[in-house]
């Protein structure tokens, strides 16, 4: 079965392990991380790279309902295969009962894994552009008081996902002094879905549209239009 | 200066965030014979007007709102005193709260803000408010609205909870239930059996002062 893969780079490191030699896989796009913070823009940059695909038998779409930006999918023929997630945590737990384990306690709690690079802090906000504009046009003040209400986090400690890979070791290195929680990251979700297996999957396929249930078992369902 | 020059100058330092200007303007403004309620509509909420419509047109972002609605609650408490003694009419009481699973509040204090400058009394529970919370404030301070807040789609699925509870306690009949966030939707807040949705503050504002004022 022919594949194309669009993703969001949060999984890109993992990816590239997994799709090593594999020869069902004939394309993959990443897009940028934090997409989710705009799911109308994200919604249609997903559905452009999906209508651009052809010649294949399958197209996965590496996101979960973040923020609800795949609810207006629509699959053009080629049947669409969808995380069965809310976001990129249930994926980087490995499992569903993980990430229950995990989170289901606390479903707030920020995480973060390398894809993000260096954890938002005061500190890199006050380097920001958008920083030094309010600072620029209403004062000091007014930065520091968009700072503590915008950006200043509201867990203290961040999970971390490390899944052993050299990229991990140079996260944890360029946050040292952060309060990280570092949990071991899991493939097995994300091999599953390249896999095909269905239990952590939703398939659109053309007549169909997705449904949000936004519970942490079925998340969002796809049904006759 | 005239008092539309003073209100003017009020609306520009209130849109600037000057907040140590704008507490002594509304004290010159009042010793210069404008009452409390002229300096609120003609300076302070019409500078959060200017600001909120800038924000709809996408020409002013969410920093800019918050700034201009800070300083608009600092001049608001000075003339608050002024507006007590019968001035302004109380629009009603809002219980407000972020769901459970959620920590997410800067929607919430804007819709905070916004309604105590409309003339909304406001009884704010906090985040992560489980729906036990938000019955007992609706038993003991009887509010007309209740406004619900989630910004995860994870923490969403309690405002149902939220519903169910008030039915069930018999408190959900004079009470306007009102829902938002970031991924909610008109179908969803229907879902819920939630009575209003809107998509941002300043629409929620501009609705319940329609409704209630």
């Amino acid at each position: 079965m022919k594949k194309a893969i669009i993703s969001c780079a949060v999984f890109e490191p993992y990816l590239k392990i997994l799709l090593n030699n594999r020869d069902d896989i004939q394309s993959v796009v990443f897009l940028e991380v934090k997409q989710h913070n705009h799911p109308e823009q994200l919604a249609i940059l997903l559905q452009q790279d999906i209508d651009r695909i052809s010649d294949v038998d399958e197209i996965l779409v590496m996101y979960g309902l973040c923020g609800n930006a795949i609810l207006p999918l629509k699959s053009n023929s080629i049947p669409i295969r969808l995380l069965k997630v809310h976001d990129c945590g249930m994926v980087l737990a490995g499992s569903r009962k993980r990430y229950k384990e995990l989170f289901a306690h606390r479903l707030s709690q920020s995480y973060s894994c390398v894809a993000y690079d260096v954890l938002e802090s005061s500190e890199n906000y006050r380097m920001s552009l958008e920083y030094l504009r309010i600072k620029q046009e209403y004062g000091e003040d007014n930065a520091e008081y968009i700072l503590e209400t915008l950006h200043k986090p509201k867990n203290e400690t961040t999970v971390f996902f490390d899944f052993g890979l050299k990229e991990d070791q140079e996260f944890l290195k360029k946050n040292i002094g952060r309060p990280l929680e570092i949990v071991s990251g899991g493939w097995q979700m994300m091999q599953d879905f390249i896999d095909g297996k269905d239990n952590d999957a939703v398939v659109l396929k053309e007549d169909e549209e997705l449904f949000a249930i936004y519970d942490l078992d079925e998340v969002f369902v796809s049904r006759e239009k | 200066m005239s008092h539309s020059e003073i209100l003017a100058n009020i609306q520009e330092k209130v849109i600037k965030g000057k907040i140590k200007e704008i507490e002594q303007l509304c004290l010159s403004a009042l010793d210069e014979g404008l009452s409390a309620m002229e300096i609120l509509e003609g300076g302070l909420l019409m500078a959060m007007q200017r600001v909120a419509e800038a924000w709809k047109n996408g020409t002013a972002f969410i920093p800019e709102v918050l700034i201009t609605a800070r300083a608009m609650n600092i001049g608001l408490a000075v003339l608050e005193p002024q507006l007590a003694k019968g001035e302004r009419k109380n629009h009603g009481k809002v219980v407000i709260g972020t769901v459970l699973d959620d920590l997410h509040d800067i929607g919430k204090n804007l819709i905070g803000l916004m309604l105590k400058s409309r003339g909304f009394e406001i009884v704010d529970l906090g985040v992560n408010v489980k729906p036990e919370k938000f019955v007992d404030a609706i038993k003991e301070h009887k509010p007309q609205v209740l406004c619900m807040s989630a910004l995860l789609t994870t923490s969403m699925i309690h405002f149902r909870e939220v519903v169910s509870a008030l039915e069930e306690n018999d408190l959900r009949e004079n009470l306007l239930i009102c829902v938002g966030g970031a991924p909610v939707t008109q179908a969803y807040a229907q879902q819920v059996k939630a009575d209003v949705y809107t998509p941002d503050a300043v629409s929620l504002a501009d609705l319940l002062e329609a409704r209630f004022a």
